[in-house]
């Protein structure tokens, strides 16, 4: 099949061109309260890019054998237009294959295993009908295996294979359902996914605890938030607006995201990391076949680095980064994250709260939005901090701001930074879920807008 | 589809549904301010649910070549799927619906709608940037199962959106439109107008204090609002007892103004289809009224 795929590269008529094929098996164990469902889908298909005069042709297939008329397809969109030339960065050729090594592959472990496993998982849900009305636990299984091809010669091999669990426990009293999910997710194999029992109760219990607590007092508060919920933030708020595809023609923009500009104060260091083997967002080779790197985005508070396409890369002439992913085969590159964080600091977590007279401690974060500069976000839970002590917890927490305030605002960076990947993704222009990590340590913040009672 | 139910009558079982979908998308796509990108997407998929002693089995595909190892597959997951004794339509349904129209709408006639209306969007906002995206689907479904159901549709649809978004004296702004119809005729001029009304109202910066207000919500806006009303109505969030509105039917628990209306039968909607994934025929119906 690999040599029917590289017969295209010849068909290709442009300034380069790209051809991509995978294969993606996906197996998913579902429970929804008693029932169980298990289901298996397997997906062929690939993709001829073509760029030429500053335009890009894009054609997917799904049989190998429509190669060729694919590439000579995008070939010819990709002359429907002239426009200004961009010369196209010289690219390193590299041959490679690539394959993870796993010490627990799911591959190998029988689906009634498996099930058995998230079977005593739910048992754990239906023994807690006390406390809540039911749950839903979702065990996801992804192999992808990618071939991407290059006109200039570049020839890769790469195998990914994700397991993720994600678990959803709704507490109700009659008139309002009370969700608290948790979610685990990377390419370390089988093993991210067992001994999860604390994670379940503490999943029942918080949902529980949560339907019979206050609503928080809107208003300003000093704010703790907890890796997750912070690992959210860094990417959501800062991470997209450090994509180059958004700015890289417009001079405006670009003075307000300048390389050499402060963001925050010292003690923040914000990296976009694609070479952390094992975690969800790790690739080998992005899907332009450029190597994954470290690259940061801030540096002791100031701006650093964007993130890169070949293509953002050439019009801005800036170093590549190996940020051009796709979610599957139907879809062209674009700039996106792969694991994002905020590097760990040197305060502890007791010092930052200690120092708090009056604030919030904020986990966990069950989605939001941002606007530009510009977000808005919910937490899973909330507790009071009261002169130093965590104090009871508070529900319905949303936090809004400006994301270049909130940065100056981080006055404290703790030193426990904790990646996760869990099972569902990163959104952009109709792309959704790529696989992508977040991550932070604690992070205390001033002068954060709550939205509440 | 045949390969598929040749094997399906080899392995004697008694129910079945299969659904085969086919999309090819062309699109255009402009980057801040420029033509960028044109796309051709095709792809087609196959989804197959057995029920064989009371138990459903569910596999997904999109390359026939071993369509042994699918139905096999299939029967495999059975062991833990769901009970239940689910009830196939068979009623053959007359497609009356005028949903498809056999119409273009040419590569070229779109580079220059959206040249005409980026031209228009800069020279007036120079700072701005300008994303949009014109594309054409085609869309054709196929649905039989062991109830002697037959089915099929086809529709075109076609869409565009745009983005303008930067930097002015008040801060970093956008404004957007989108819009969606089975057949290429949009109002130009009016989404122009809407852009520009987006934009002058960003001209002026108003800072609002947090607190309660009476609110209006345009119509694209209020998206959220039923996107939350059905997942409290969704018929499985209803039967695992997880939407507030269990136990509601009948109670009042909206304003009387509103009323909460799923058509599948408006032939102006590109959300309409004769029936639904399972060969149910679409209707309409009134989830919330009054």
């Amino acid at each position: 099949m690999k040599e029917i795929i590289e017969k295209g590269l010849s068909y290709i008529d442009g300034e380069m061109g790209w051809i991509i094929y995978e294969i993606t098996e996906i197996t998913n164990i579902v429970c929804f309260g008693e029932d169980i469902e298990v289901s298996n889908s397997k997906r062929y298909g690939g993709n001829v890019r073509v760029y030429n005069n500053g335009n890009f042709g894009f054609v997917t297939f799904t049989n190998s054998s429509d190669v060729i008329s694919s590439a000579k397809k995008a070939s010819i969109l990709a002359k429907l237009e002239k426009k200004e030339k961009i010369n196209l960065k010289n690219l390193k050729v590299i041959k490679d294959k690539f394959s993870p090594q796993l010490k627990n592959d799911p591959r190998k472990i029988p689906i009634s295993e498996k099930v058995e496993i998230i079977k005593n998982y739910n048992k754990i849900f239906l023994d807690s009908k006390d406390r809540i009305r039911n749950a839903i636990i979702r065990y996801n299984e992804t192999e992808t295996k990618k071939i991407i091809l290059r006109t200039d010669g570049t020839n890769i091999e790469e195998e990914r294979i994700y397991t993720g669990i994600a678990f959803s426990a709704f507490a109700f009293d009659g008139s309002r359902v009370q969700p608290f999910m948790k979610s685990f997710g990377d390419q370390r194999g089988f093993d991210t996914i067992l001994n999860k029992e604390k994670d379940i109760e503490e999943a029942i219990s918080n949902a529980f605890l949560l339907l019979k607590s206050e609503k928080v007092e809107g208003g300003i508060y000093t704010v703790i938030l907890d890796p997750d919920i912070a690992g959210i933030f860094i990417h959501e708020a800062f991470g997209h607006l450090s994509e180059a595809d958004h700015l890289h023609k417009n001079e405006k923009l670009k003075e307000i995201m300048k390389i050499g500009k402060k963001m925050g104060s010292e003690i923040l260091n914000v990296v976009d990391n694609g070479t952390l083997y094992g975690e969800r967002g790790f690739y080998r080779y992005d899907d332009e076949g450029v190597p994954s790197s470290k690259t940061y985005l801030i540096k002791n508070g100031i701006f650093n680095s964007r993130l890169h396409s070949i293509y953002t890369a050439s019009s801005m002439d800036e170093e590549l980064t190996g940020n051009a992913r796709a979610i599957n085969y139907r879809f062209s590159p674009i700039v996106r994250m792969s694991c994002t964080y905020i590097e760990p600091g040197e305060k502890s977590f007791e010092e930052v709260v200690d120092e708090i007279k009056y604030g919030l401690y904020v986990k966990g974060s069950i989605g939001g939005q941002t606007e530009i500069e510009m977000f808005t976000f919910s937490a899973q839970i909330a507790y009071l901090i009261e002169n130093g002590k965590i104090k009871k917890p508070v529900r319905d927490v949303i936090l809004t701001g400006n994301v270049f305030e909130t940065l100056k605002n981080i006055d404290a960076v703790c030193n426990d930074l904790k990646i996760h990947g869990g099972l569902g993704g990163c959104g952009k222009n109709g792309q959704f879920p790529l696989p992508v990590s977040t991550g932070s340590p604690h992070i205390r913040v001033k002068n954060v807008l709550i939205g509440g009672k | 589809m045949e390969k598929i139910l040749n094997e399906i009558g080899k392995r004697k079982i008694e129910k079945y549904d299969i659904f085969y979908e086919k999309r090819i998308k062309n699109e255009v796509k402009f980057e801040q301010n420029e033509p960028q990108e044109f796309i051709e997407r095709k792809e087609e998929g196959y989804g197959l649910r057995i029920v064989k002693d009371g138990k459903r089995g569910f596999i997904s595909f999109n390359l026939l070549e071993n369509p042994e190892e699918i139905v096999e597959k299939a029967i495999e997951s059975l062991i833990y799927g769901k009970e239940i004794e689910p009830d196939f339509p068979s009623e053959k349904i007359e497609n009356k619906l005028k949903i498809f129209y056999d119409l273009e709408w040419e590569e070229k006639d779109r580079i220059e709608i959206g040249k005409e209306m980026i031209n228009k969007i800069s020279s007036k906002y120079k700072d701005l940037r300008v994303n949009a995206n014109f594309s054409k689907e085609y869309i054709e479904k196929k649905i039989l199962n062991s109830n002697g159901f037959e089915g099929e549709f086809k529709k075109n649809v076609f869409s565009y959106y745009i983005y303008a978004f930067g930097l002015m004296p008040t801060g970093i702004v956008f404004a957007s439109d989108t819009e969606a119809n089975f057949k290429p005729k949009f109002n130009f001029d009016k989404i122009l107008e809407n852009i520009f009304f987006l934009l002058e109202k960003c001209e002026v910066e108003e800072k609002i204090k947090s607190g309660r207000y009476p609110v209006i919500f345009s119509p694209t806006s209020l998206s959220f609002f039923t996107h939350a009303i059905i997942q409290g109505i969704d018929g499985k969030n209803f039967e695992k007892g997880i939407t507030p509105l269990k136990d509601k039917k009948g109670e009042k628990i909206l304003s009387d103004k509103i009323t909460i209306i799923n058509d599948s039968e408006r032939e102006d909607l590109v959300g309409s289809a004769p029936f639904d994934d399972e060969g149910v025929k679409g209707e309409k119906f009134k989830f919330i009224e009054n």
